[in-house]
C-alpha cells in the first residue's frame, strides 16, 4: 500500500512563484561577445511555441560566465536563417558569433527547430542542426542547442540541458515546517518535488545515470536512507539501522553506496552494495566522527570527514580497504568534499576565521583556494563538465543557492521565490544528454 | 524548561516573519519569471505536465493525509526491502512510563503544571527538581558535557535507575555551523554522552533511546552566537 502512495508522491508541477531568479553577481572581464537572434515561427499565427527558445539560450550562456550575450531589444536586424545574415553588421556591433534560428510546426504538437552558429568574423557556419521537439521539451530542446553551442565555441561539453536535486523548508521556522526534495532544470525552471515531509530530509545524492535519488528522511521519527526514482516516483528503503542512517554517496558505476552509519556504536563509513544481498562492508574504524564519504571518479579511493586529528578534516582511504591517510592540513575546519569530474580537485566546506565558505583543494599542489564569501556556506556540488560549483548559503537569514565558477571569477545567486532552500546536488549528464557520436 | 521553550516561539515568529529577501536590483527579472511559468503551467504544457499543474490542490489537500497514512499504517510493514541490521523497534518512546505509579509523558507534564504547587505526580514536574531541566548545551564542535550541567544528567540517571519501568529519548543537537552530515555525528555524540553518565548512574541500557537531529531542528532559528549556543543542546524527552 505505501509503495503506491509514494507513486503518487512523485513529480507535481510546483506553481509560479516557485521559480528561481538568477542574479549574476560578478562578471568576467573577456566574455565572449555573441548574440542569439529571436527564432522566427514558420506556421499558422498565434500557434507557435510558448517558449522564447533564443531567450533562454541567451539565458544559458549568459550564466555559464563565459559568454555576453547581446539583449535581443539591441538587435537591428533579425535574421532568421543565414542566407538572411549581414555579417557586416553584426561585426560593426562587436558579436564575434551569431546563432540564428526558426521553428517549423512537424505534425500534431510537434516542432522542428532548426539553428546555425557563425563566426561573424570568417562568415562561416560553424555548426546547425534540425531537432525535433514537442511543446513539453520545447526548455529541454534549448538546452541542448546552448549545450551544442557552448561546446563549439569553448570546447568543453556544456552543462545547461542537466538538473539540480535540493531541498527545501517552507513554512515559518523551526515548528510547522515542511521540507521537500525538489528536482529542477539547472537554470532553475521547472521544479517538481518527489518528496515532502514534515521531519528533516538531508542529504540528497545521484545515481550516476541521474535517474535516482538516495536520501536521508527522518519520517518516521528516525533516520533511514532511501533510494527513489526520479520518474517514477518508486523508492526503496535501503537502510535503516540503529542510530545515523546517513550520507549516502554512490559508487561510480552505481551499484553500491558509501554511507554513515553507527550501528556498531560511533559513525563509520560503510559500503552498501545495492544489488544481490544488499550486503554491508565497514570501511573506516576509528572511535572518532567519520562521515560524509565521497568517491572518486575512478572508484578507486573514497574521501569523507573525520575529526580523529581532533578537528574535522577530510581524509581519504581506498574503496576496497586499506590505510587511511589524510588529505587537508590548512585550517582547523575541513569538511564535506566531493571530486570534480577529472579527479584532480575537491570542493569542501572551510573554516576561514569565523565564517565557513567553499574551498577549491588541488590534489596535485595541496593548494586551497577558497571560492565563496559567505557566513554559512555549505553543501558546495560541482557541474557534470566541473566548470562550476553551486553551493547553498544564507542571505539576510534565509537559505539561497549560488554558484561560482571553478576559477572564482564569476558569482551567481540563484534566488527562490519563497522557503529556505539548501543541500543543492548538481545532476550528471543523463541518457537524454550523452555525447553524440 | 518546556515552558521557556514555548515562550521562545512566539518572539522568533514575529522575527522571522521579518525576513525578506532584498529584491532591490532584480525585481525586473524575478516579474518576468513568474511570467513564465505562469504561463506554462496552463497552456505551455503537454496534457500530462498540465494535470501536474492541477495537481498543486492535490499537494496541498491530499499529500497530508497519505503523510498520516504512511505514518498511522506504515510503521510496522516489512515490505520495503528490509535490512538484517535494523536494530530493535525504537518507536515504543511515547508509550515509556504509562505502567507503574510514575506518571510522565507531555500530557501529563502539562497537568503538573496547571495544578500549580501540588506536586502529586513526579519528581519530573517539580520546578524545585534538577530533573526539571530537561534541556542542557553544549560549546562549539564539543559534546563534553559542561560542569554546571553534570548534577542534572547525575539526577536524571538516578531517578531512571530508581524507575527501571520509565525510558527517555535523549536528541542531540547542533548549531547551524559547518556541514549539516558532520553536524547529525556531531549531535549523536552529545546524545552518547548524555546516555553514557545516566548508565553511570545505574540506568538501564534499554531505557534510553539516543537520536541526532544534527542542525535540522535548531529551537531558535537566529544566525548568531546567541541563537547557536540555544541549539547546540541535548534534549531529555520522557
Amino acid at each position: 500500500m505505501k509503495r503506491i502512495m509514494l507513486i503518487l508522491l512523485a513529480l507535481w508541477q510546483l506553481p509560479a512563484v516557485a521559480a528561481l531568479t538568477i542574479e549574476i553577481t560578478e562578471g568576467v572581464e573577456g566574455a565572449l561577445p555573441i548574440a542569439v537572434v529571436p527564432f522566427g515561427w514558420q506556421g499558422e499565427k498565434g500557434r507557435g511555441p510558448t517558449q522564447d527558445i533564443a531567450s533562454i539560450i541567451r539565458d544559458d550562456l549568459q550564466r555559464s560566465g563565459r559568454f555576453a550575450s547581446m539583449p535581443a531589444r539591441e538587435m537591428l536586424a533579425r535574421p532568421q536563417s543565414g542566407s538572411d545574415v549581414e555579417f557586416r553588421d553584426w561585426k560593426v556591433l562587436g558579436m564575434e558569433n551569431l546563432v540564428v534560428g526558426q521553428v517549423q510546426p512537424n505534425g500534431s504538437g510537434g516542432y522542428l527547430v532548426r539553428f546555425q552558429l557563425f563566426d561573424v568574423f570568417k562568415g562561416e557556419q560553424l555548426v546547425g542542426y534540425s531537432i525535433p521537439t514537442t511543446e513539453r521539451d520545447l526548455r529541454a530542446t534549448a538546452h541542448h542547442i546552448a549545450d551544442i553551442i557552448y561546446e563549439k565555441l569553448t570546447g568543453q561539453r556544456g552543462a545547461f540541458a542537466t538538473r539540480v536535486a535540493y531541498v527545501i523548508a517552507l513554512g515559518k521556522p523551526v515548528r510547522g515546517q515542511k521540507v521537500a526534495l525538489r528536482v529542477a532544470d539547472a537554470d532553475g525552471f521547472s521544479p517538481q518535488t518527489i518528496v515532502t515531509s514534515t521531519d528533516p530530509l538531508m542529504s540528497p545524492a545521484w545515481s550516476p545515470d541521474g535517474r535516482k535519488l538516495a536520501y536521508v528522511s527522518f519520517e518516521k521519527g528516525r533516520p533511514a536512507i532511501y533510494v527513489q526514482e526520479v520518474f517514477t516516483g518508486r523508492r526503496e528503503k535501503v537502510a535503516a539501522y540503529k542510530g545515523i542512517n546517513g550520507a549516502p554517496a554512490w559508487s561510480p558505476d552505481g551499484r553500491k553506496l558509501a554511507l554513515t552509519l553507527s550501528k556498531d556504536g560511533n559513525p563509520e563509513i560503510y559500503l552498501l552494495n545495492l544489488t544481490g544481498g544488499k550486503a554491508l562492508k565497514r570501511l573506516t574504524n576509528h572511535y572518532a566522527i567519520d562521515t560524509e564519504p565521497a568517491w572518486s571518479p575512478d572508484g578507486r579511493s573514497i574521501v569523507f570527514t573525520s575529526d580523529r586529528g581532533g578537528k574535522p578534516q577530510i581524509y581519504r582511504v581506498p574503496a576496497f580497504g586499506g590505510k587511511v591517510e589524510r588529505v587537508t592540513f590548512e585550517g582547523r575546519y575541513n569538511a564535506r568534499a566531493s571530486y570534480s569530474p577529472d579527479g584532480r580537485f575537491l570542493t569542501l566546506v572551510t573554516r576561514q576565521g569565523k565564517d565557513y565558505r567553499i574551498g577549491l583543494l588541488d590534489l596535485d599542489s595541496g593548494g586551497l583556494q577558497v571560492l565563496s564569501e559567505g557566513r554559512l556556506d555549505e553543501s558546495p556540488s560541482f557541474a557534470p563538465n566541473g566548470s562550476m560549483i553551486i553551493y547553498a548559503t544564507k542571505v539576510s537569514g534565509k537559505g539561497e543557492l549560488a554558484a561560482v565558477s571553478v576559477d572564482g571569477r564569476f558569482r551567481q545567486r540563484l534566488v527562490l521565490e519563497e522557503g529556505d532552500v539548501r543541500e543543492p546536488v548538481w545532476s550528471p549528464y543523463t541518457r537524454s544528454n550523452r555525447r553524440k557520436p | 524548561m518546556k515552558l521557556s521553550l514555548l515562550k521562545l516561539y512566539p518572539s522568533r515568529i514575529g522575527l522571522a516573519g521579518g525576513w525578506r529577501v532584498d529584491f532591490r536590483s532584480w525585481q525586473g527579472a524575478t516579474t518576468s519569471n513568474i511570467g513564465y511559468i505562469a504561463r506554462s503551467c496552463t497552456a505551455a504544457m503537454g496534457e500530462k505536465m498540465r494535470a501536474g499543474c492541477r495537481g498543486n490542490l492535490f499537494v496541498t489537500g491530499i499529500i497530508p493525509i497519505m503523510l498520516l497514512a504512511l505514518a498511522i499504517g506504515g510503521c510496522s510493514s516489512t515490505e520495503e526491502k528490509a535490512d538484517e541490521g535494523v536494530g530493535a523497534p525504537v518507536e515504543e518512546a511515547g508509550q515509556a512510563g504509562s505502567a507503574g505509579d510514575v506518571s510522565v509523558g507531555g500530557e501529563a507534564l502539562v497537568a503538573g503544571a496547571t495544578e500549580g504547587g501540588a506536586w502529586s505526580g513526579s519528581e519530573l514536574q517539580d520546578p524545585q527538581s534538577p530533573l526539571y531541566t530537561r534541556v542542557i548545551y553544549f560549546d562549539y564542535d564539543s559534546s563534553e558535557i559542561r560542569s554546571e550541567y553534570l548534577d542534572v544528567v547525575v539526577a536524571h540517571g538516578e531517578y531512571l535507575a530508581a524507575n527501571p519501568s520509565v525510558s527517555v529519548t535523549v536528541e542531540g543537537h547542533t548549531d547551524e555551523q559547518g556541514s549539516r552530515e558532520y553536524n547529525i555525528a556531531l549531535g549523536e555524540y552529545r546524545a552518547n554522552a548524555v546516555k553514557r553518565l545516566l548508565l553511570a548512574q545505574g540506568t538501564q541500557e534499554s531505557q534510553i533511546i539516543t537520536i541526532s537531529f544534527g542542525e535540522e531542528r535548531p529551537l531558535d532559528p537566529g544566525l548568531d552566537e546567541a541563537a547557536w549556543s540555544q541549539n547546540r543542546r541535548a534534549e531529555l524527552l520522557y
